[in-house]
């Protein structure tokens, strides 16, 4: 019988070769994968909190400028500041919370007042709604700013908002006087089944899957002034005395 | 030199393996500093917002208020010492995320006078309670309160 030289591979050879490199393949793709997804998850984090952290900020200035119109002695409670409505009934989808703030800029105005020597630093109304994004049940969270009735402008802030609440609190300091703050609540989220649209009161606790929190206290300057001297003028804003050149 | 029998040599198959791990633990590496740059990131931001919580707590009772107080506690904001952060404060109402409470806080407040004029130096720094680098990971921040003309 003649023998067969053993040049070739043999199927089992093969076999275990293939097997190795379907193992070894596999292995490295997902390590690959897993490295595209963390690499991925960590850019998205890094953006969501810039987005966060500006928001925050844009809540914080807003808030820090509350005011009311001034509409001679009046007495004023925390809570006439920030109008808060959930009255849609769709939890946070479709909440909205109102304000009147001062202007960055100063431009004062004299308006057609009885009182001609007064100068009076006008007023803007901002608004935080909450509306619904499509095909997912995260939220966007709009701020519209109505400085001209007729040219209202609105901004999305984010498209991502899984959370948001800004609560009135109440601190009992030294002395006779209450300190009045605003509790800001927000939470951001890459995917939408963190979302918690129909429980207005507390985040869904997701840290770290995809979610990010974000918290500030603030007060209003005006609110601060006129709670903390009852008997200086209401504020720098609203009363200051105007001399004519 | 040629070795006659067929098959890897442990020199080479441990060059393989050599080779075969620096490269995973070179891929390791580079996820987990991602990931940890991002949690620093985080941290640092919710230890910002520690301190201007504190600071604007204080900034809103003013330098009048806070020194006629000789307490350790204003509200619940301890002063002097390290004290750890709640998520929820019962007796400020303020909510705070979960992360928070990996956090201690410190508040120092010291009078300052010059030329008849007087200030509150208030002094937050916030760091992880634990941290194998606890000198990368403290923050701090400052504020003066002025007395009021």
């Amino acid at each position: 019988m003649k023998t067969t030289a053993k040049n070739a591979i043999t199927l089992v050879e093969m076999m275990i070769t293939v097997a190795l490199t379907a193992i070894i393949s596999i292995s490295a793709f997902t390590l690959y994968r897993g490295g595209l997804q963390s690499s991925l998850s960590g850019v998205v984090n890094l953006d969501m909190l810039n987005e966060g952290r500006k928001v925050i900020a844009q809540i914080h200035t807003d808030l820090k400028h509350a005011g009311i119109p001034y509409h001679g002695a009046f007495s004023l409670s925390f809570n006439d500041l920030l109008q808060v409505d959930f009255s849609k009934n769709r939890g946070l989808e479709g909440a909205e919370f109102s304000l009147l703030r001062f202007k960055n800029d100063p431009e004062f105005v004299r308006n057609d007042l009885p009182a001609q020597d007064y100068l009076l630093r006008p007023l803007i109304s901002v608004k935080y709604r909450l509306e619904k994004v499509n095909n997912s049940d995260l939220l966007r969270l709009v701020r519209e700013v109505n400085q001209n009735p007729n040219h209202p402008g609105s901004r999305v802030l984010s498209e991502r908002v899984s959370f948001f609440r800004i609560a009135p609190v109440q601190i009992s300091t030294p002395g006779s006087v209450d300190a009045w703050f605003w509790n800001i609540s927000l939470q951001l989220s890459q995917r939408s089944d963190t979302a918690n649209g129909k429980e207005p009161e507390k985040p869904e606790k997701t840290r770290g899957e995809g979610s990010l929190d974000f918290y500030d206290v603030v007060y209003s300057e005006f609110f601060n002034a006129v709670n903390n001297y009852r008997h200086s003028p209401r504020n720098w804003n609203t009363g200051l005395k105007y001399t004519p050149d | 030199m040629k070795s006659d029998k067929p098959g890897f040599m442990l020199t080479e198959a441990l060059l393989a393996m050599l080779i075969l791990g620096l490269i995973s633990s070179s891929i390791f590496f580079m996820i987990s500093a991602s990931n940890r740059n991002s949690m620093n990131a985080w941290h640092s931001l919710l230890g910002e917002q520690l301190c201007s919580e504190t600071i604007e707590v204080f900034r809103s009772i003013g330098y009048n208020r806070l020194s006629d107080c000789h307490d350790q506690y204003i509200a619940d904001y301890q002063l002097n010492e390290w004290q750890p952060v709640t998520a929820a404060s019962k007796l400020t109402g303020i909510s705070r995320p979960e992360a928070c409470s990996v956090f201690a806080r410190k508040i120092t407040m010291q009078l300052l006078e010059k030329d008849g004029i007087n200030g509150i130096l208030v002094k937050v720094s916030v760091k992880l309670l634990k941290s194998s680098r606890s000198e990368d990971n403290e923050v701090s921040c400052s504020a003066l309160l002025m007395e009021q003309p």
